[in-house]
């Protein structure tokens, strides 16, 4: 934070020359609270613009004469003015300013501005907040912290990124991710390659009001990250920072599945105990491996004729540990900064390393270079330059695998440790009587996968003074993506097809090979004129700017199966006629944009902003190519004008505006699909379609009181329409076009967010600070000119997930759809079949309706609700969208000891337990385990998991949906900063941290982890990875 | 001078940075998928189109996730008890599961994607003709027009014949006409398959003259001649006539003389397509049906080959069925497998389980690339002698059967003159022979004779997906349950 006011306020202030005589006189600035010295402290002499700045133990030297009067400014400290007079030296105490304790905002601004002048919604979490628990990416950092965001971590496989919204989800197509800035580059990539040590500020630009200076790219909102800079430095230090860390990483619980089983076991079946279970009429060879698929097995399990899964397994192995390890993650951090006169470096290398948690994976590996430099070169000329490359290489498996479902569903019997016929270890047909599946171990450990990225991300500026007032600023910024992708599957993988009983019918597919190449530049140029001015009481800021981005990408696909010599696994090893799969495809993507904005402060009090932005975009048809965006903003600080006791701050702030999204790549054209030469029709086109809309209206309070505490909320409303519907059409009367993107349907939603800041306590030795952040959201479909339709939230691929999400006029955005099981006699009296009486039904032990006298038996099954003309009832069964979530944050530090929690309570926002529907159908669900249970309550296996009972065929049920509210014990740290007089000048500071993430989930969900699937989509289907949990030790050195 | 630096350097950095700002700048083209101007540019663009027809009728034929594996199920050919693909719910017994066609049904796209890919043909086929009629020249001044115009005709028959076989309705579309896009415009399955037999005979006249079909446009190993593509549209068309009734009562109705002008016009040896790997060509719905630890054979087959094998697995687990050492039919022992012991899950059901699956096209599967036969002679030498029983040329069916299959690979002693024996034998040589080759074959088949068990579907209505575009009324309508069993949507019959 320091850093970045240093930075501006650096380039703001003149200070070079010095003249007259003078005396040379020096000091030390120390901080009223803790007596701590403070660098950085700007002394000037008044009416000058000489001005030094204090150094790392807070001395300074400065030549004035003794009438001159010395300023001794910083932010977040009271201005102290001091006339020179006969004193050589002057030593100054600085106490701390509440109400200037505040944040720089930078992004979608006239230009920098503090938060309290802020008329427009932007959150900032900087380096502090960020670094004392570093995120393992910049994606995952912000959980929690800053209101009205949510995340979710979806998969919490090694490398993942995170699911970011911000306020409420107002599209029905597309993503509602952010648009994500690093040092200005519009980021096409992911915040999950960038690594979190190496970031000063993350701004948060929440809603399209506040984004609307992004235009048709900033609907969802911005995410700005900004990374460290030399600027921050005193003069001619240099800054050394080294950080080490090692950690651990695991799966925070492990599904519970049932223990038994329902079929009848051998009389004499404990004589195979320890190897295997032997069922009822089922003959084994006398050599039997104990596991898995045997030609020689003679007969079939039997199912045990109480229906009750309370059979025991002959062993009991426990896969979840087989398969699951504990990972290990390692980050080895340095970065040099260092600062001159005319100009500053920031150089860094971070290695990261995540292992994860999922055996016979390597992971993933990540480097980070970064060199950020800034020169001025002339009085009126200044280059900066911001350079990131990153590499890395993840072998990872894909959340197609479905890993942690395959795992989950196995009985507690099989071994996947057994080898195939050939030796190889991890028998594909690991399971006798169930045959379904293949060992997942085995493709984990025979699979070859690496999928590598290196990325270029750049910023080359220029800023040429024309005047006090006028500046302009010239960028250029490119993002080069190069990935590519192998996958390899060798040449003695075993198929369980083909093949003879000596080798149990199975035999080598003779491998194959595929390769992805991508490769992604975007290039993009900005000129912008910074107008700043003073006329009077009335400060104006204004910009004037042209973009222009082009992006360009490009992707290859070639694939090849039957390698012919063994070993040797490239294509020239294929014969052609099996090199089956040649794909490629090119994008251009071009957009020009325009944009003005003006801000206005009447003597620091009232504030209004306005901006106007023209977009053009190659992505939008060529009838609706130049959309125009705007805003409006205006602030009010009462507190200047009324002194309210107890209050040091208020402001009343409104702002209304808009900002849209641009359409994907090839939305806008009429399109023939082609696959090997033949073609089909695909897509009709659309020369209208333009970027979907979002108009939004906030109104907001700001209000610091009693010196210790900073309140905000905020109240948005947006509605967001030319929404991009992907429109079926009946292909028989359209040409054979299937589908067509149209603007059309409405989401209007409204967003509540809370932030509470408390400084409970700050003396030298003892300081505590909390900081709540609370959002709510409501959202509404509100128009939707098509028939209402289903969405998956997972993926359909062979085991279809359901399809939950009802997209429909009048339903909230987030619907989940399904039918219903009875669980009252009330319910059940309206739908009696006829000749049936309701003395006929009972409740049984489980709240729902049964036939009478059923329980227990194999006719207790539930009764599904009926609509009056004896159709099922279908209809919403839940609703994926929280009541609210809430992050708290608690720093307290004691002498050189830090601790910091932060916990992250999602309330209410229900999550389909797809997963454990599957497992039902599969008899392995821990609800269906009758081990231990009392008699009079048993139910069969059926009950849950049959057609009739609650797995109900697979569709959406009631049953299956459950409370996703919890609360996360996200981060943690404890911290201890050795004190500096025992380092005896080896550093300037070294802090030993230890660190936790997502140590503790309190929560009735029953799954994995109720931070699962998408936030739009919460299903926890069969696709659907857990998040990690992670502990880690951390060594800063700071030389 | 400073001052004219600062200004210079603003120009020529801005000047850098603006290159390549041109007029039509924004304009983009999509260099990846073609337009329909593209597409239909020029004669080779469109015999191009027209080349890629058959596989995307193929595709909606012969992919797992369409109709084929759930009317295998049906049919008591294979048994499965995997959710997978709709195949345990199609299955299950008794047959009180109607075919879920909400949108919200998890294999709700199996229905679907055989529909919308069989309209996909029909609709590029269309165009093809349009452009044909609209003066486009194919080859040499138009010297191929007449081959394209042939095979889109054939695709337009192969497309509406399969959605009179598998849909109760659908909307007829063509080069000339069309129709409104409301539930009530779709035709009865029965006037669906005239207007496809009207296609086929299309087909049938322009092939007189010859041509050459390349062998990428059917899937096939070499180039197809326009003779050898003449018997093809005839069997097509033999099939659709023979495979339509829902019912004995429609049996009866069928035109066999037509059967049999066509199905002695069909194909003289198979018809087959070379799988490759799973990118154009592949039978995936054959190779789940037949893969070890999927697919298993029905008892009911299994009591086909060897008639000391239960047609139906009793309610038990081990009832002690031992593997056959002697059969009526040897291609137990060359084309199906013995299984010790079943995989299935006991609870879906003891009806799923079996000790045969069928290993004919193992190696073929183990890559998925090879020939794997999609129309077999034998397919078109059942369609002739079928034609002759029903015309009573019961020594003539006899004849072609005897010649056939069930004597060269069955090693079956010889079927007598007898209607009865020969309507038997057909079955017979539908459910061994023709195992896994053409789509739904099985159940067309247990469906005329009314031997679908009772509550079974007769055939699909249409997909949820279309109808929720059709804004037809929900809950849409459907078909199957016993309650249900009418014998015309939903089978009032049955074997057992």
């Amino acid at each position: 934070m320091k850093k970045s006011l240093l930075l501006i306020f650096g380039f703001l202030l003149c200070c070079v020359v010095s003249f007259g005589q003078s005396n040379t006189i020096k000091g030390k600035v120390i901080a009223t609270e803790d007596g701590s010295a403070i660098p950085g402290v700007t002394v000037q002499i008044k009416g000058t613009n000489v001005a030094v700045q204090t150094d790392v133990n807070g001395d300074y030297t400065i030549s004035a004469s003794p009438t001159q009067i010395l300023i001794f400014s910083f932010i977040g400290f009271n201005s102290l003015e001091e006339t020179v007079g006969n004193r050589s030296v002057i030593d100054i105490s600085l106490s701390t300013d509440l109400k200037s304790l505040d944040e720089i905002i930078v992004t979608g601004v006239a230009g920098a501005t503090s938060r309290k002048k802020m008329s427009v919604s932007v959150a900032k979490v900087s380096a502090d907040k960020l670094n004392i628990v570093p995120a393992t990416s910049a994606a995952g950092a912000l959980a929690g912290k800053v209101a009205g965001l949510q995340t979710s971590a979806g998969g919490g496989s090694p490398g993942a990124g995170a699911d970011l919204l911000l306020r409420g989800d107002n599209n029905l197509n597309g993503s509602s991710a952010p648009l994500l800035l690093v040092d200005g580059i519009i980021l096409t990539g992911s915040l999950a390659d960038i690594n979190i040590d190496d970031v000063e500020s993350i701004e948060v630009v929440k809603g399209a009001a506040a984004a609307a200076l992004y235009g048709s790219r900033a609907g969802n909102g911005v995410i700005a990250v900004t990374t460290k800079r030399g600027a921050s430095l005193n003069l001619n230090k240099t800054d050394i920072i080294v950080r080490n860390e090692i950690g651990f990483q695991q799966l925070a619980k492990y599904l519970e599945t049932a223990e038994s089983h329902l079929y009848s076991l051998a009389d004499d079946w404990q004589t195979a105990q320890g190897r295997y279970t032997k069922y009822k009429g089922v003959t084994y060879p006398s050599d039997y491996a104990g596991s898995g698929y045997d030609p020689r097995i003679v007969g079939s399990r039997a199912l045990d004729s109480d229906g009750y899964m309370d059979n025991p397994f002959g062993v009991y192995r426990d896969m979840q540990k087989d398969f699951f390890r504990t990972g290990t993650n390692l980050t080895n951090f340095i970065s040099v900064a260092n600062r001159s006169e005319k100009g500053n470096i920031y150089l860094s290398f971070e290695n990261n390393k995540q292992e994860g948690v999922v055996k016979l994976t390597d992971g993933y590996k990540r480097q980070n270079f970064r060199v950020n430099v800034d020169q001025q070169i002339t009085r009126w000329l200044r280059f900066s330059a911001s350079n990131s490359y990153i590499n890395r290489t993840s072998s990872t498996p894909t959340q197609s695998d479905g890993l942690f479902y395959n795992i989950a569903r196995l009985e507690k019997d099989v071994d996947l440790f057994a080898l195939n016929p050939d030796g190889q270890p991890y028998y594909l047909r690991y399971n006798h009587f169930n045959d379904e599946t293949t060992n997942p171990l085995y493709l984990l450990s025979r699979r070859k996968v690496e999928n590598n990225s290196r990325t270029w991300l750049a910023n080359f500026g220029g800023n040429v003074r024309l005047t006090s007032w006028a500046n302009v600023d010239l960028t250029h910024t490119i993002e080069n993506n190069n990935t590519f992708s192998e996958t390899i599957f060798p040449q003695d993988y075993w198929t369980r097809s083909g093949g003879s009983i000596e080798n149990n019918y199975m035999s080598y597919n003779n491998g194959s090979i595929n390769h992805v190449k991508t490769e992604s530049k975007t290039n993009n140029s900005q000129v912008t004129l910074n107008l700043n001015h003073k006329f009077g009481d009335l400060s104006t800021r204004a910009k004037l700017s042209y973009l222009y981005e082009n992006r360009h990408y490009e992707r290859n696909r070639m694939y090849g199966s039957q390698f012919v010599v063994s070993g040797i696994e490239t294509f020239n090893n294929i014969k052609p006629e099996n090199l089956t799969i040649g794909e490629s495809s090119i994008e251009d993507e071009r957009a020009q944009n325009y944009f003005a904005i003006l801000g206005l402060d009447w003597k620091d009090k009232y504030i209004l902003d306005g901006m106007f932005r023209y977009d053009g975009s190659s992505l939008f048809g060529p009838e609706a190519r130049w959309n125009p965006y705007y805003r409006i903003s205006g602030a009010y600080r009462i507190s200047q004008d009324v002194q309210i006791n107890g209050i040091d701050e208020l402001k009343i702030r409104a702002a209304h505006g808009t900002a849209g999204l641009r359409p994907g790549f090839n939305w806008q054209y009429e399109t023939y699909s082609l696959s090997s030469g033949a073609s089909s029709a695909s897509q009709m086109g659309n020369r209208f379609l333009k970027p979907s809309k979002t108009q939004e209206t906030e109104v907001g309070i700001n209000v610091d009181f009693l010196k210790k505490f900073q309140f905000e909320a905020t109240y948005a409303r947006s509605i967001t329409d030319d929404q991009f519907l992907n429109v079926p059409l009946i292909p028989f009367l359209n040409n054979g076009f299937s589908s067509q993107w149209q603007n059309a349907g409405t989401i209007k939603s409204s967003t509540l967010e809370i932030t509470l800041g408390a400084n409970w306590y700050k003396k030298k030795d003892f300081s505590w600070n909390t900081n709540i952040v609370f959002s709510k959201v409501k959202q509404k479909i509100t128009e939707l000119p098509i028939a209402p339709y289903l969405v998956a939230g997972g993926t359909q691929q062979i085991n279809g997930d359901q399809n939950l999400f009802y997209i429909k006029e009048g339903e909230v955005y987030g619907a989940i759809y399904g039918y219903r099981m009875l669980k009252s006699l009330d319910e059940m009296a309206q739908q009696l079949p006829a000749g049936k009486s309701i003395g006929e039904y009972e409740i049984n032990s489980d709240g729902y309706v049964v036939p009478a006298g059923s329980q227990g038996t194999a006719l207790e099954m539930p009764v599904k609700k009926l609509n009056a003309d004896g159709t099922p009832w279908y209809g919403r069964i839940g609703n994926g969208t929280p009541d609210f979530v809430m992050g708290i944050t608690n720093t307290l530090a004691y002498k050189n000891f830090q601790f910091y929690l932060l916990l992250d309570w999602k309330q209410g926002g229900d999550v389909y337990n797809g997963k454990e529907q599957r497992l039902a159908f599969n008899n392995v669900s821990k609800r269906q385990d009758m081990t231990g249970v009392p008699d009079d309550l048993k139910k069969v296996a059926g009950y849950v998991g049959s057609n009739s009972g609650f797995y109900d065929a697979n569709n959406g049920n009631a049953y299956w949906v459950e409370d996703g509210s919890y609360l996360k014990v996200r981060e943690v740290s404890l911290g201890y900063s050795i004190p500096s007089h025992l380092l005896k000048g080896f550093a300037k500071q070294i802090t030993a941290r230890v660190i936790g993430r997502n140590l503790l989930t309190f929560t009735k969900y029953s799954g994995y982890d109720p931070e699962v699937g998408s936030l739009r989509f919460p299903i926890d289907g069969i696709y659907a990875n857990p998040l990690y949990r992670n502990y880690a030790f951390s060594l800063t050195l700071n030389f | 001078m400073k001052r004219i630096n600062k200004y210079f350097s603003i120009l020529a950095l801005s000047s850098v940075m603006l290159v390549g700002c041109e007029k039509d700048l924004l304009d983009v083209p999509n260099y990846n998928q073609p337009d329909f101007l593209k597409v239909y540019a020029k004669g080779d663009d469109v015999a191009n189109v027209a080349g890629g027809l058959f596989n995307t009728v193929y595709r909606a034929l012969n992919w797992a996730s369409g109709v084929k594996p759930m009317m295998a199920v049906a049919a008591d050919n294979v048994t499965c008890s995997h959710g997978n693909f709709g195949m345990w719910h199609a299955s299950s017994e008794p047959r009180n599961l109607a075919w879920d066609n909400s949108a919200s049904y998890s294999n709700a796209n199996q229905t679907k994607n055989t529909y919308d890919r069989l309209y996909s043909a029909i609709s590029t086929a269309n165009n093809v003709i349009k452009a044909i009629n609209s003066g486009v020249e194919i080859g040499s001044n138009g010297a191929d027009n007449n081959k394209v115009m042939a095979f889109a005709k054939f695709i337009q028959g192969l497309s509406y014949a399969n959605l009179a076989l598998i849909y109760d309705r659908a909307h007829v579309v063509d080069e000339e006409t069309s129709v409104e896009g409301v539930l009530e415009t779709a035709l009865p399955y029965t006037e669906v398959a005239a207007k496809a037999l009207g296609y086929y005979q299309e087909a049938i006249s322009l092939s007189g003259e010859t041509f050459t079909i390349p062998a990428s446009w059917l899937g096939t190993e070499t180039d197809v001649s326009s003779e050898d593509f003449k018997k093809l549209v005839n069997t097509s068309a033999a099939q659709l006539l023979s495979y339509l009734p829902r019912n004995k009562a429609e049996l009866t109705a069928t035109d066999w003389n037509k059967v049999k002008a066509f199905a002695d016009a069909g194909v003289t040896s198979d018809f087959t397509v070379m799988n490759d790997g799973g990118n154009l060509w592949y039978d995936e719905g054959g190779d789940y049906l037949t893969y070890a630890g999927w697919g298993k054979t029905d008892m009911y087959v299994v009591n086909m080959l060897d008639s000391k094998q239960p047609s139906h697995w009793g309610n038990t687990a081990n009832p002690g069925y031992t593997a056959s050492t002697t059969a009526d039919d040897q291609r137990l022992f060359t084309d199906f497998q013995f299984t010790a012991s079943n995989n299935f899950r006991a609870e879906r059901g003891y009806f799923n389980f079996s000790n045969y699956r069928h290993s004919r096209y193992d190696e073929m599967y183990v890559t998925g690339i090879g020939p794997k036969p999609q129309v077999m002679k034998a397919e078109n030498d059942m369609l002739k002698a079928e034609a002759r029983i029903y015309l009573n040329d019961l020594a003539g069916a006899a004849a072609i059967i005897n010649a056939g299959t069930r004597v060269t690979r069955g090693k079956m002693k010889a079927v007598t003159a007898n209607k009865d024996e020969l309507v038997k034998a057909v079955h017979h040589e539908r459910h061994v022979e023709l195992y896994v080759s053409s789509c739904g074959l099985q159940f067309f088949e247990m469906r005329k004779l009314d031997l679908l068990q009772k509550g079974t579907f007769l055939h699909f209505p249409l997909p949820a997906g279309t109808l929720q575009v059709l804004q037809a009324a929900t809950p849409f309508y459907t078909f199957g349950t016993v309650a249900k069993a009418d014998g015309k949507g939903t089978s009032n019959g049955g074997w057992r």
